[in-house]
């Protein structure tokens, strides 16, 4: 089983509207946090044994002045320290806290900035005007008006004629034998699922249909690092699309028979929790039925062996294993948050094709679950437009992605780029994708109201009120979603009426949360009674650490996430550094340098209380030497210009992006015109524009085999190699296929 | 009262406040008071947390900042935090052979018995982050201990 684990059962519900890690005085604890507080009374205890022989206290002994003093000072002694220690705990407490506000804070202005950045990059690509007669009724929902939207095309093996033509132009000694008998001949590529698996294959082997006994070789094969071939995924791909497509928008289980059902939440890639929760609480079965509530993949690095592993229980028992979709499953949000990169790493030259499949998959994902006709299970939430009657008559197979209206209309008619927003309303097309963009994006607020959630750019938030109100107008009690990490695994808000559940035990950093799962017990004729298991897959190494020294390393990671940031946006704020410091001394006031931090990042944070860690102060004067604040260079090997590496470094994820947007059949290269079109874009979006000169050279430089392309992930790769240490490291420690 | 704390002071009690405000509402659970005093380097006794105005239970009362700000002020005047001479002082008494050692059992007793007394996780916890592990009669110095104590979480910051 991959990792350890503690687990802490705890019962009941807790009507908390906050993150609640506190108890009774409010000094915090390792104590899990539970339903019912359990105060333990203390016995009155007697003074301690005074080791120097006074003994007990009693009253009418000839040394009881002494042992009265020494009563005293021990009392005095216990109130002192203890009062030293729970000061101790509440410094940590705050700072845990705070650190929480940077990840938070960031993530989801990462998520914001994808957005943006896609929709800026989606227009500017989108050369044409909208062709006559998109077709949104047809089955596939293919929609080949835009030159990005190649990945709704077809499924299946067909796809990629275009990823088999890259692969036979690719010469000399960089394409192994084997996949050149793939492309052989006339240049028909054949379908993955008939790729013969080779006799040296060490990994597990998938016999459709899917057995109890091939999920555990699977579950066995993948606790021992192998990677599944290609030719198994395929299959599981497509013979799972092909059965979530039959079924509705919203899973309706009834636990009558069963008598429970287990819900869990966000996993991204996290294949020990998984197993984790398995080990716990058995695998799926029609006696013990599973809801996973979507974000299967990115971040973590094993969002694939997850994937395979639910549609194979899903395979194996659809009666017990509901899947629901989450924004995650969304090859757009894929292109920023690792899930592509997975892929590449591990199929290469198949992953093209796979990303097609599993596009299919998350098509054909169903919005959400409703259990017993009472509980509302769906990864985001709500808003005050939900009505779920409407939404169960979409056909949800148009949404390739969540974030792209079924209709391509990024631009209007003299080219202006109309902004999401103003999508919300204009057709009815429009009111029917901003139901599914709340049910994936929203997120639960305190107090009351729904507004739009211009923290993460998509969705809402909804208030109490809200979701009192959809609850009694579907005739629910309960909503059940995910979507945001939470310290404790789950927390309860609007009265317990809606609660999160997130799975991803140590998600921002080792220490950070754990995760947990939910039980509801008893059939459709009882009471809805959740009960709760909290998780940590954590290594030994961290369960030896005590509470200090794990949230000192959360926090020195969110650091490291927020410098990256800072370094991201280096150009806007050395110019707002410039205009503070007229007379060029490097020197600014420690206001001045908070301001233009705050205005250059976007991110609302406590930067005087972070300055400390991320600039100094020049003594004499105490003011910021602003300079320092973005100590921690890059060196970079190459011999091209290092302002130019520099400046793609820092922002790895937007040319990422942009780089898998123009590479639209995913084949992992693109040629050196389309990079040079990535970093003009790159230098628009940034307005640097980056000098034509350099350009060219960096292109060349990275065209490592001198055929006119640039293979993507080497050109990544360098970066990462330049700043390994900083880097969660993309390990490859898989077993190659093609070795 | 609120006169009396510099800028500064304020500034970092606005930013405490800020973190246990959980609903946004520029608001905080006077359950929490305790732990925003201490998050500001102060070390009130839980009797005096009350006296101040804080609760044993949630939801309860809500403190606005203008009514922390005070608080705080007051909270800070109280001197009598003890220095590590009384606390080595303190120990002393069971210290039987003089040699700066005492049983960490006793030590791990003495917080969970008596005064304002720490539960079995918060006394093991302490012990844990700030104690040499003991030694095969189960002895800890004591004094490297208060040292470290009192030098807070995070000695290294301003």
């Amino acid at each position: 089983m991959g990792g350890g684990a503690s687990v802490h059962k705890s019962k009941g519900q807790d009507d908390s509207d906050s993150c609640n890690t506190s108890q009774r005085d409010g000094s915090s604890s390792q104590k899990q946090k539970s339903g019912f507080r359990i105060h333990r009374k203390k016995k009155q205890k007697e003074a301690p044994r005074q080791s120097t022989g006074t003994g007990q206290i009693r009253p009418h002994q000839g040394s009881m002045g002494k042992a009265e003093r020494g009563k005293t000072i021990s009392l005095k002694a216990a109130i002192l320290i203890q009062r030293w220690y729970r000061q101790y705990l509440a410094r940590m407490e705050i700072r845990r806290r705070y650190t929480w506000n940077i990840f938070q804070t960031i993530e989801y202005a990462g998520e914001q900035d994808q957005m943006k950045l896609y929709n800026f990059f989606n227009a500017l690509l989108t050369h044409m005007p909208q062709k006559p007669g998109i077709d949104i009724g047809s089955k596939d929902g293919a929609n080949e008006t835009s030159s990005l939207d190649s990945v709704s095309v077809s499924s299946g093996g067909d796809a990629s004629s275009t990823a088999a033509a890259s692969g036979e132009q690719r010469t000399g000694g960089r394409v192994k034998l084997r996949k050149r008998k793939l492309f052989a001949g006339n240049g028909a590529c054949i379908d993955l699922e008939d790729v013969t698996v080779e006799n040296d294959y060490k990994g597990p082997h998938v016999k459709l249909p899917m057995t109890l006994q091939n999920i555990q070789e699977l579950i066995d094969g993948f606790k021992k690092k192998k990677i599944l071939h290609v030719k198994y995924v395929a299959q599981i791909l497509r013979v799972a699309a092909a059965n979530l497509k039959a079924l509705p928008n919203f899973h309706q289980p009834s636990t009558s028979l069963s008598k429970q059902i287990t819900i869990c939440g966000d996993l991204h890639g996290k294949l020990d929790d998984l197993l984790v929760i398995f080990y716990k609480n058995g695998l799926p079965s029609p006696e013990n039925p599973y809801v996973f509530n979507g974000d299967y993949v990115d971040r973590g690095k094993r969002s694939v062996e997850i994937l395979l592993v639910l549609l194979s229980c899903f395979l194996l028992c659809p009666d017990g294993v509901f899947l629901n979709r989450g924004n995650h499953e969304d090859h757009i949000m894929n292109m920023r948050y690792g899930f592509i990169r997975e892929v590449r790493l591990k199929y290469k030259v198949f992953s093209g094709r796979l990303l097609t499949l599993i596009d299919q998959v998350y098509r054909s994902l169903p919005l959400g679950t409703i259990i017993d006709g009472r509980v509302l299970v769906v990864h985001g939430g709500i808003s005050e437009t939900t009505d779920l009657k409407l939404i169960t008559d979409i056909d949800r197979q148009k949404y390739v992605s969540i974030l792209r209206p079924p209709v391509l209309e990024t631009m209007n008619s003299d080219g202006r780029v109309i902004p999401l927003s103003e999508l919300y309303s204009s057709s009815h097309n429009g009111s029917e994708w901003k139901q599914v963009l709340d049910l994936l994006w929203s997120d639960p607020q305190n107090g009351t109201g729904c507004s739009p959630n211009t923290f993460r750019g998509g969705g809402s938030y909804f208030g109490s009120d809200v979701t009192e109100k959809v609850l009694k107008k579907h005739g629910l009690q309960l909503l059940i979603r995910s979507h945001e990490c939470k310290p404790d695994g789950y927390e309860f808000m609007h009265s317990n009426k809606c609660l999160t559940v997130f799975s991803a035990s140590n998600y921002y950093e080792e220490g950070s949360n754990k995760g947990a799962y939910v039980r509801l017990l008893g059939g459709p004729s009882e009471a809805v009674e959740p009960y709760f298991v909290q998780f940590n897959a954590a290594t030994p190494k961290l369960r030896s650490m005590t509470i200090r020294q794990r949230v000192g390393l959360v926090e020195a990671s969110a650091l490291r996430e927020l410098r990256t940031r800072i370094r991201e946006r280096q150009d806007a704020l050395t110019q707002a550094f410039n205009n503070y410091d007229p007379d060029s001394k490097g020197l600014i006031s420690v206001s001045d340098w908070c301001v233009a931090l705050e205005e250059s990042t976007d991110l609302k944070l406590p930067w005087r209380l972070l300055r400390p860690k991320l600039a100094e102060l020049d003594s004499a004067t105490g003011l910021v030497k602003f300079a320092t604040t973005f100590q921690e260079e890059t060196q970079s090997d190459s011999e091209v210009d290092v302002t130019v590496a520099e400046v793609l470094y820092r922002n790895k994820s937007s040319l990422e992006t942009i780089f898998r947007i123009i590479d639209k059949d995913n084949s992992g290269y693109i040629s050196m015109d389309e990079f040079a079109e990535a970093c003009d874009l790159l230098g628009k979006h940034l307005s640097t524009p980056i000098p034509q000169q350099q350009k060219l050279e960096m292109a060349k430089s990275m065209d490592m085999n001198k055929d006119g392309k640039i293979d993507l992930n080497e050109f990544m790769e360098t970066f990462r190699i330049v700043n390994a240490e900083h880097e969660q490291d993309d390990s490859l420690d898989y077993e190659e296929l093609d070795d | 009262m609120a006169g009396e704390l510099s800028a500064r002071d304020i500034e970092r009690a606005k930013f405490a406040f800020s973190i246990y405000d959980f609903e946004g509402g520029d608001t905080v659970d006077a359950f929490y008071l305790g732990d925003v005093l201490r998050a500001l380097n102060l070390s009130p006794t839980q009797k005096l947390v009350e006296k101040l105005g804080g609760t044993k239970k949630r939801n309860e009362k809500k403190l606005k900042v203008d009514e922390f700000l005070p608080i705080y002020g007051q909270a800070k005047k109280d001197k009598d935090v003890g220095n590590i001479e009384d606390f080595t002082e303190i120990l002393k008494l069971y210290d039987k052979s003089g040699d700066g050692k005492m049983a960490l059992a006793e030590l791990s007793h003495i917080l969970q018995s008596l005064g304002e007394r720490l539960d079995k996780d918060e006394a093991e916890e302490i012990l844990k982050d700030c104690c040499e592990p003991e030694d095969e009669d189960g002895f800890i110095e004591y004094k490297p201990f208060l040292k470290k104590l009192m030098a807070g979480p995070y000695p290294d910051d301003a």
